[in-house]
C-alpha cells in the first residue's frame, strides 16, 4: 500500500474509496452552501447578512474539503485536527485502553455493503409511502407489519405486542386522548370518506 | 420560596408523576437495549410533548435522560454488554463481580450510587445556579450572541472526529435555519414561493431524520447482536450498599472528579467514568484488586456516571451551551415550548430549573426500584432484535414528524435527513452540530441583530464589552486549539534540540 508522503493517504487502498465515499456528503454541503450564499445577495440587508457570511465560511470549509477529495495528496482540507475534545477523547481512550484490556472487546459489526444500505433505504422509502397513503393512524401498523416482514423477522408474538402498543399510543393515547389531527392518508381518506367512516 | 415549592407541586400533580414513570421506564429499557441511547430515545419523545405545557414536558424528557445509564450498567453487570457507550466501565469490575456469585451486590451498589450520585447532581445545581444567575445579569444581546456561537462550535468539536466537520455542519444547520420569514426584516428567504418554505424548516423533522432515523438505519443495516446468557441473580444487596457507605471517601472524589468534567463542554459522562475509575485505581488501597470484582471499581466508575448529569446541565441550562448530545436536544425541547435556552431561563423561569432539579433526584430513585422489580423483563428485553427495534423507531419518527404541524413534506424532511444522517455518521459528521444549528442558528441571529442595532460601534460592541469579549476568547481556544497545541508541541521540541 502506498502512503502518500505529503497527506498521509493511503492512495490506493480502501482510505481512498472511504474518502471518495465522502463525497455523499461533502457535495451537497458545497452546492447547499453556495445556493445560500448566492441567494443571500437578493434579500434586503438586515435579511441577508446571516446567510451571507455563513454560507461563504461553509462554502470555503467545504470547498477545501472537496479539493482534498479530488486531490488526496493535498493538505488543503485535510482536516486532521479533533479539536478541544480531541484531548478528552484522547484521555478516555488511553484509560479505557488500559482499564478494559482483557474485560471485554468491543464486537466488531457486521460489514454494510452497498446491497444492505439499497434495502435499508427501500425500506425507509416504502414505510414513508405506507404513512402517505394510510395517514399515520393506519399507516404506523402497516409499516410496522412491512418492516419486520421486510427483514425476515416471523415471530408473530413480539409483532402483536408491538401493534398493540401502538394502538394505545397511536390511536387511544394521541388521537382519542390528546386530539392529534385525524389523518388517513392519500388513499384511505377518499375511500372512508365513500363510506361515510369519518 | 415561590420557586422553590411551585414546581414541586407541579410535580406531585398525578398526570406529572405519571410521566416522571414512563419517563423513567423509557430510560430504564432504553439504557438496557444496546444500540439505542437517551439521545435517541428524547428525540423521539419531543413530539409527543408537542401539546404539553413545558413543566411536563421537562419532566418526561429529564427522567429519560437521567435514567438511561442505570439500565446500562444492568446489562453491563449481568451480560457483559455496556447498554450504552458510558456503562463501558461498569463491566470491569461488575460483570467479573457477577461471576464471582456477586451480580446482586454489584447492582445494589450501582444502584445505591445512581441515587446518591442522582442527588450530588441536583445539589450542584442548587448550589451553582445562584452563582450563575449574578454572572447572567451582566449580559445583553452581544453576550447572547456570542454564547450561541459558543454553544454551536463547543458541540462541533464534541461531536465530529475533527473539528472542521462538525464546525461545516453547524454551519449547514445555520442555513437551513434561515429559510423561512425573516423575524424581524419580515422578508421570506428561500421560499422560492412555496408555503411550506415560508413557514420555515421545522427542527423536530430534522431531529428525527438525522439523530433517530439515521441510528435505526445502521441497527437494521448491521442487525442483531444478540446477547448471550446472563448471570443468575445472586449475593446479596444489602452487601453492595454497605459497600458504598463504606466508601464515602471515593464517593466524594468520584462526585468531584464527575461534576468538572460534565461542566467542561466537549467531554461526557465516557469520559467522566473511566477518568474517575483511573483515579480509584491509583489511589485506593490494593489496587491490584480492581478489575478482578471490585466493588470500589463499581462504585468509582457508576458514580461519576450519575454525577456528570449536574455538572452537564448547568452550563445547558444557564448559558444554552449543551455539554452533550442529550443536552442539545434538551435545548431543542425548550426552543419548540416557546423558551430560548440559556440565560432567559435563570432570569424568567427559575421554577424550571427547580423543577429540572427535582425530577433528575426523584427519576433516579424510582429508576432503581423499577430495574430491579423488573429485572427479569430487562433480561428478556436484551434479546430483542434490531429488525423489530428499527421499524418501531421509524415508525414514531414518521408520527413525530406528521403530528407536530401536520405537513406531510414534514415526512419528507425526515426521510431524506434520516439516509443523509447516515451518511453524516459513516463520514465522520455528526448530526448533532447540524441540528445545533438549526436550534441556535436564530437565537444568534436575533442577538446579533439587537445588538448592532443599539452599537454606536458597529461590531466592536462583542469585543468592547468584558462578558462578551471573554466568551469571543472561548470560542477562539475551541477553534484554534490544535493548532496552538501543534504550535506549542513544535516549539518545545525545537527548543529541546
Amino acid at each position: 500500500m502506498a502512503k502518500n508522503e505529503k497527506s498521509g493517504v493511503d492512495s490506493t487502498g480502501k482510505d481512498l474509496k472511504e474518502l471518495r465515499n465522502e463525497l455523499w456528503v461533502v457535495v451537497p454541503f458545497v452546492l447547499a452552501s453556495l445556493g445560500f450564499f448566492l441567494g443571500s445577495f437578493s434579500f434586503k440587508r438586515g435579511a441577508g447578512g446571516v446567510p451571507m457570511v455563513v454560507g461563504f465560511l461553509t462554502l470555503v470549509m467545504s470547498g477545501m474539503r472537496l479539493y482534498h477529495i479530488i486531490r488526496p495528496q493535498s493538505k488543503i482540507g485535510e482536516f486532521n485536527e479533533a479539536g478541544l475534545a480531541g484531548e478528552f477523547d484522547h484521555m478516555k481512550d488511553v484509560i479505557e485502553e488500559e482499564t478494559l484490556k482483557g474485560h471485554y472487546e468491543e464486537p466488531k459489526g457486521k460489514v454494510v455493503t452497498v446491497v444492505d444500505e439499497r434495502k435499508a433505504f427501500l425500506g425507509v422509502f416504502i414505510s414513508f409511502l405506507c404513512f402517505l397513503l394510510f395517514g399515520y393512524i393506519i399507516g404506523g401498523f402497516v409499516a410496522i407489519v412491512f418492516g419486520t416482514l421486510y427483514y425476515g423477522y416471523r415471530d408473530r408474538l413480539p409483532i402483536a405486542v408491538v401493534l398493540a402498543s401502538l394502538f394505545l399510543i397511536v390511536y387511544v393515547l394521541l388521537y382519542k386522548l390528546l386530539e392529534a389531527p385525524g389523518d388517513f392518508g392519500l388513499l384511505l381518506d377518499p375511500i372512508l370518506r365513500s363510506f361515510n367512516l369519518i | 420560596m415561590d420557586q422553590f415549592l411551585t414546581p414541586l407541586a407541579v410535580l406531585f400533580q398525578w398526570q406529572n408523576i405519571m410521566l416522571m414513570f414512563l419517563g423513567t421506564f423509557i430510560g430504564v429499557v432504553v439504557g438496557v437495549l444496546p444500540g439505542i441511547g437517551a439521545t435517541q430515545a428524547m428525540a423521539l419523545m419531543i413530539p409527543l410533548t408537542w401539546k404539553m405545557d413545558v413543566m411536563p414536558a421537562l419532566v418526561l424528557l429529564i427522567s429519560i435522560y437521567s435514567t438511561s445509564k442505570f439500565g446500562g450498567s444492568l446489562t453491563a453487570i449481568l451480560f457483559n454488554i455496556p447498554g450504552d457507550n458510558p456503562n463501558a466501565v461498569t463491566l470491569i469490575d461488575g460483570y467479573p463481580m457477577a461471576k464471582n456469585g456477586q451480580a446482586k451486590t454489584a447492582i445494589a451498589a450501582s444502584a445505591t450510587v445512581s441515587i446518591m450520585g442522582g442527588l450530588f447532581s441536583a445539589l450542584s445545581l442548587v448550589i451553582f445556579m445562584p452563582v450563575m444567575y449574578q454572572i447572567i445579569l451582566l449580559f445583553g444581546p452581544a453576550e447572547f450572541f456570542m454564547l450561541a456561537l459558543f454553544g454551536l462550535t463547543a458541540i462541533a468539536a464534541v461531536s465530529a472526529k475533527t473539528l472542521m466537520k462538525g464546525l461545516m455542519s453547524g454551519g449547514i444547520g445555520i442555513l437551513i435555519a434561515t429559510i423561512g420569514y425573516h423575524p424581524l426584516v419580515g422578508q421570506a428567504r428561500y421560499s422560492f414561493g412555496s408555503l411550506y418554505l415560508q413557514d420555515g424548516i421545522n427542527m423536530v423533522p430534522v431531529i428525527l431524520g438525522a439523530l433517530a432515523m439515521s441510528e435505526a438505519l445502521i441497527l437494521w443495516m448491521e442487525g442483531s447482536s444478540i446477547v448471550s446468557e446472563g448471570v443468575p441473580l445472586t449475593g446479596s444487596y444489602k452487601e453492595g450498599i454497605k459497600a458504598v457507605f463504606r466508601n464515602m471517601p471515593l464517593f466524594a472524589r468520584s462526585c468531584f472528579i464527575a461534576w468538572v468534567v460534565g461542566v467542561a463542554p466537549g467531554a461526557g459522562s465516557s469520559v467522566a467514568g473511566f477518568v474517575s475509575y483511573a483515579s480509584a485505581t491509583k489511589t485506593c488501597k490494593n489496587p491490584e484488586n480492581f478489575g478482578k470484582g471490585d466493588v470500589r471499581g463499581v462504585i468509582a466508575g457508576d458514580t461519576a456516571l450519575h454525577a456528570c448529569a449536574g455538572g452537564d446541565l448547568l452550563p445547558t441550562i444557564t448559558m444554552g451551551i449543551p455539554g452533550s448530545n442529550a443536552m442539545a436536544i434538551l435545548l431543542g425541547a425548550f426552543v419548540l415550548h416557546g423558551i430560548t435556552p440559556g440565560p432567559q431561563i435563570v432570569k424568567m423561569r427559575p421554577d424550571l430549573v427547580y423543577l429540572i432539579v427535582y425530577v433528575l433526584f426523584i427519576a433516579h430513585v424510582i429508576s432503581v426500584f423499577m430495574a430491579v422489580g423488573f429485572s427479569n423483563f430487562m433480561e428478556k428485553l436484551t434479546k430483542t432484535r434490531a429488525e423489530i427495534i428499527s421499524p418501531i423507531i421509524i415508525v414514531f419518527c414518521f408520527i413525530g414528524s406528521y403530528i407536530m404541524r401536520e405537513y406531510w413534506q414534514d415526512m419528507m424532511i425526515t426521510t431524506f435527513f434520516g439516509i443523509f444522517g447516515y451518511y453524516m455518521r459513516k463520514h465522520g459528521y455528526h448530526p448533532i452540530p447540524l441540528i445545533l444549528g438549526i436550534i441556535l442558528g436564530p437565537i444568534a441571529e436575533f442577538g446579533l441583530f439587537e445588538a448592532l442595532s443599539i452599537s454606536d460601534n458597529g461590531l466592536l460592541i462583542f469585543v468592547t464589552r468584558i462578558p462578551s469579549l471573554i466568551i469571543f476568547l472561548c470560542i477562539l481556544l475551541v477553534v484554534f486549539w490544535p493548532y496552538v497545541e501543534k504550535l506549542y508541541v513544535r516549539t518545545k521540541t525545537r527548543m529541546a534540540t
